[in-house]
């Protein structure tokens, strides 16, 4: 350790400040145990982290540099009797892969300097599923996360306005295709030194995720009382990209009354499947193991309404078992309206604010931290089953 | 705020609870007393200003202390200057909004808020707005605030488009919100007026002027803003067909200006050398009001209702002096004047008639289908097009089903009859805790019906048995029924509405269950009353009937009058003119 007043002793060491980590740290933390929270990194939170739009390109330019593994180094040499040592692998090397960096939007400086691409810009937009999940795919590559208005539209995300610092965006307006058309236009283009310059307006999450209202994790920050720690604001609509066009998802009690795209009979067929889908019946149960694709079909409801409960709402794949694709159903209802008209919540500076809350728990109960320090193996004493690091 | 359970405390919290409300009751106790004696000895200071303020931000309900406290602000008025009045109005005005926090319901509270507006020099009209669309985001049906917010509308004269907008993003977030439809039917007649004229143009910022009174327009909307208005409640009773307040706003949208008021028929009778008037409506008619002229000759004569029972009646009668009209080779013209609503008719009583009429017929006024326009068929054809729709997805849904039996009356009500029968069905199926009203509303729409099909045969009998009717209605119709069969039906009793059957000569009541004849009340032509197996169980039931001139053949069998001792005797006392009695 650095500072020589520090402990040296502790009861649990925890490496890396991912959410997992920091959510342990800060329960070891607050029944009483000696925590030390490591991580290799300059910043909280791991592959969970947000940034802000420099700090997202200092980010990626970072790892572009990092050697892929570092010279294995023996640290044998450390061993004292009945000593054994333990290898721990670079966690990293296999979640973060393939960076690139691609603008469709110019780079050059001059406002006024005009591109016929919508403007965006991209890196590796791998984690953007086309049907607005929430549970983007797990693989770790970085999303843009848009904050400014004018390019809310291209993001096929559940929500655009994230982590705009509590400023609204057009995420009101009743129709996503028609604010589309209206916005038209007017609608800046937006250079890349625009970017940059407002890019402290918005911050970028690694990993793109939203809580369900009334899912676990939800449920430990109000339990734990982390979330006083940060702010959170509601998703204010759910979005769908169908045949070319993005489509609000009716969800809502309010939103079905208001849907345009939804026939009158669309929308009492909708209400009461949902209202069916709450209680769990027989009839449902009929269906378990077949997919709940079928299951869909068979209640007559149509095309629309199809896809809107399988992609949007259970968000399931079209093989998923009718099992889970009712119960995926029911967590989105059952989060349905505690916040707000949509079942997600997101923090308002992004969702590397989570690990940090909980580490900042952790911090208030006594635990340590120390970033930019690794560790690499584990020297066991067998008899004393004493760990030490190095 | 609707809708939330009480959780039970437990006894001990309830200890800790009681013993913390004596300790406040006497700090409160206390102050109340003390501004009671300021209030006696007429005192207005500052500090009287403080003890109510602390006794109402605690209890908002107390009328005497905001009294009070409005009595001591009026006395500062003439004290202080005019920008220190409007600094404590304004204190006032922050002050009654942490009273609203505590009970946002509060008449009280809200009134204050209202008075003290009012009189503040300088109102804010825009932060009132504000105050009012915060209330009513955490509560969308605090009608103190809806009250509350419609006079600053007014005050502030906020275009009428702009709250129209307001109502549709009420509606949007939640429709199930009486006061914001209700606001909306007072909106659309004042934005899109059904009237030919150019639609109210909106108001120049320059000069706000407080929106009209709906008073002064016709309650319609035009039809282009009809159909937008009908896709959009469509939309509320398609997601949720149990939410009420959509369906009501969709009657209402549906529904028809009131009908005008006039004479509807004139009867005379030679023999009883009598008029009977019939109007659209229940009215109050006076020598003074109602005129009736004999060959030119304005007459003098007494109105009276049917029944004493009847202040307000749609049937008047008069009788002539005696000879004016008894000799049958004589011809007379009448013609009855309405002054207080400019209307008449003329009745002509020609040579060897003995009774004579002129009159408008149900079928010419449409008269049963004013609950529900019928100016476009189309546009109701549809709309009974996306009812069935409804009511395939939703079959035992109540307001679904009525609402179709109403479009179905509107639309055709002979045509629809059987339909409409089986819908009352299932309605009374769904909805067993108002089959009885159900069954009154289908009698009054099989009435309805038997009195069209009466006028379209040109007869003057009206025949309806076997139906079920549990009730009687619109007997003003049968002003100048002759012959009326009701029997096998549900009847309980024959209404003092019956009295209007001026002309009734044979009365068929066979197999109902009656037992008040309280409507059979000097009809001066009945001659016949069959009442064959119904309930009449005294003698005083009977007692109608004795006022009845002509009654000559009375039908009492299967009714237990008939058990009673001596009842025959009785009878011929009670009822001299009947001559052929069946017990």
């Amino acid at each position: 350790m650095a500072a020589e007043d520090l402990p040296s002793e502790f009861d649990v060491v925890i490496l890396g400040t991912g959410l997992a980590e920091s959510v342990v740290a800060a329960a070891c933390s607050r029944v009483g145990q000696r925590v030390l929270h490591v991580d290799r990194r300059s910043y909280y939170a791991a592959n969970w982290a947000s940034f802000t739009f420099t700090g997202l390109l200092t980010w990626i330019q970072q790892h572009q540099e990092e050697p892929e593994l570092e010279e294995a180094h023996d640290w044998s040499s450390l061993l004292e009797d009945g000593e054994e040592l333990i290898y721990l692998s670079n966690p990293d090397a296999a979640s973060i892969r393939n960076l690139q960096v691609f603008s469709f939007t110019s780079q050059e400086d001059e406002e006024e300097a005009k591109s016929p691409d919508p403007p965006n810009t991209t890196e590796e937009e791998k984690g953007v599923d086309e049907d607005a999940a929430a549970e983007t795919s797990e693989e770790q590559s970085a999303v843009p996360d848009s904050g400014e208005e004018e390019e809310t539209e291209e993001t096929a995300g559940v929500e655009q306005d994230a982590h705009m610092e509590g400023e609204e965006s057009d995420a009101d307006k009743p129709h996503p295709s028609a604010a589309q058309s209206q916005s038209e236009p007017t609608r800046k283009k937006i250079s890349y030194a625009h970017l940059v310059k407002e890019g402290r307006r918005f911050n970028i999450d690694l990993v793109s995720k939203l809580m369900y209202s009334r899912g676990s994790l939800v449920d430990l920050l109000i339990k734990s009382n982390v979330s006083r720690y940060a702010e959170f604001k509601n998703v204010s609509r759910v979005l769908t990209y169908r045949h070319g066009n993005i489509e609000q998802v009716p969800c809502s009690r309010a939103d079905v009354f208001a849907s345009r795209q939804l026939s009158v009979v669309e929308k009492r067929k909708l209400m009461r499947f949902l209202t069916s889908c709450v209680e769990e019946t027989e009839q449902q149960q009929a269906y378990n193991g077949q997919p709940y694709l079928e299951f869909l079909r068979d209640q007559k409801l149509g095309e629309n309404l199809e896809h809107f409960l399988l992609h949007s709402i259970a968000m399931v794949t079209e093989d998923a078992p009718t099992e889970d694709g009712l119960a995926a159903t029911r967590h989105f209802l059952r989060s349905l309206g505690r916040y707000g008209n949509t079942p997600f919540l997101f923090p308002v500076y992004g969702l590397g604010e989570i690990p940090q809350c909980f580490c900042r728990m952790c911090a208030v109960f006594g635990g340590i931290y120390c970033l930019r320090h690794s560790v690499h193996c584990l020297l066991v004493d067998k008899d004393t089953n004493r760990y030490k690091c190095c | 705020m609707h809708g939330r359970v009480k959780i039970k405390s437990t006894a001990q919290q309830q200890e800790e609870k009681r013993k913390e409300r004596e300790k406040k009751l006497k700090i409160y106790v206390a102050a109340r007393d003390a501004c009671f004696s300021k209030r006696k000895e007429g005192v207005c200071d500052d500090e009287a200003l403080q003890l109510t303020q602390q006794l109402l931000s605690s209890n908002p309900d107390f009328a005497t202390l905001w009294n009070y406290r409005r009595e001591i602000l009026m006395h500062l008025e003439t004290v202080k200057d005019k920008d220190e009045v409007q600094k404590i109005y304004e204190t006032e005005l922050s002050f009654l909004e942490s009273c609203l926090k505590m009970n946002p319901k509060s008449y009280g509270s809200w009134h204050h808020r209202y008075w003290v507006s009012a009189r503040l020099p300088q109102p804010d009209w825009a932060r009132e707005l504000s105050l009012c669309d915060r209330c009513l985001s955490l509560d969308d049906r605090n009608f103190h605030c809806w009250d509350y917010r419609r006079m600053v509308v007014k005050m502030s004269g906020v275009p009428v488009d702009k709250e129209l907008e307001f109502t549709d993003r009420l509606i949007g977030s939640n429709f199930s919100n009486y006061s914001s439809w209700h606001y909306r039917s007072t909106l659309l007649p004042l934005l899109h007026p059904q009237s030919p004229e150019p639609p109210s143009p909106s108001h120049e910022p320059s000069q706000p002027s407080p929106p009209h009174s709906p008073q002064t327009h016709s309650h319609r909307v035009c039809e282009e803003q009809l159909l937008k208005e009908y896709e959009l409640v469509q939309n509320a009773f398609f997601t949720d067909p149990n939410d009420q307040s959509a369906w009501f706003y969709y009657r209402w949208l549906l529904g028809r200006a009131e009908r005008e008021e006039m004479i509807s028929c004139v009867y005379v009778s030679r023999d009883e050398e009598r008029v009977a008037v019939a109007f659209s409506g229940p009215v109050i008619a006076q020598s003074v009001s109602l005129l009736l002229v004999l060959d030119g000759q304005p007459q003098k004569v007494e109105w009276r209702s049917v029944h004493p029972r009847f202040k307000h009646s749609p049937v008047w009668i008069c009788d002539l002096p005696p000879g004016t009209i008894s000799d049958i080779t004589s011809e007379h013209n009448l013609t009855v004047h309405w002054t207080e609503k400019y209307t008449h008719r003329d009745c002509a009583l020609y040579t060897g008639r003995t009774e004579s009429w002129c009159r408008d017929s149900a079928t010419d006024q449409e008269l049963f289908r004013s609950e529900l326009s019928v100016e476009k068929t189309s546009v109701l054809q549809s709309e009974l097009q996306s009812c069935n729709q409804l009511l395939e997805l939703e079959p035992l849904n109540k307001w679904c089903l009525l609402t179709i039996v109403l479009l179905m009356r509107a639309l055709d009500p002979l045509g629809y009859e059987k339909e409409t029968l089986a819908h009352f069905q299932t309605l009374k199926e769904v909805d067993s805790m108002r089959s009885a009203y159900y069954s009154d509303l289908c009698s009054k729409f099989m009435i309805e019906n038997t009195i069209l099909k009466m006028e379209y045969a040109e007869v003057r009998v009206f025949s309806i048995t076997d139906k079920n009717l549990t009730t009687l209605c619109h007997l003003d119709q049968l002003l100048l029924v002759t012959h009326i069969n009701l029997s096998s039906n549900q009847l309980r009793r024959l209404p003092p509405q019956f009295a209007m059957l001026q002309c009734l000569e044979v009365l068929e009541v066979d197999n109902n269950s009656i037992e008040n004849l309280e409507g059979l009340y000097h009809l001066p032509k009945l001659e016949e009353v069959l009442l064959k197996n119904n309930k009449i169980s005294t003698l005083a039931d009977l007692q109608p009937l004795a006022s009845c001139p002509k009654l000559k053949r009375l039908d009492l069998r299967g009714n237990p009058v008939t058990q009673m001792a001596n009842i025959e005797s009785e009878l011929a006392e009670l009822l001299p003119s009947v001559t052929d009695l069946l017990l």
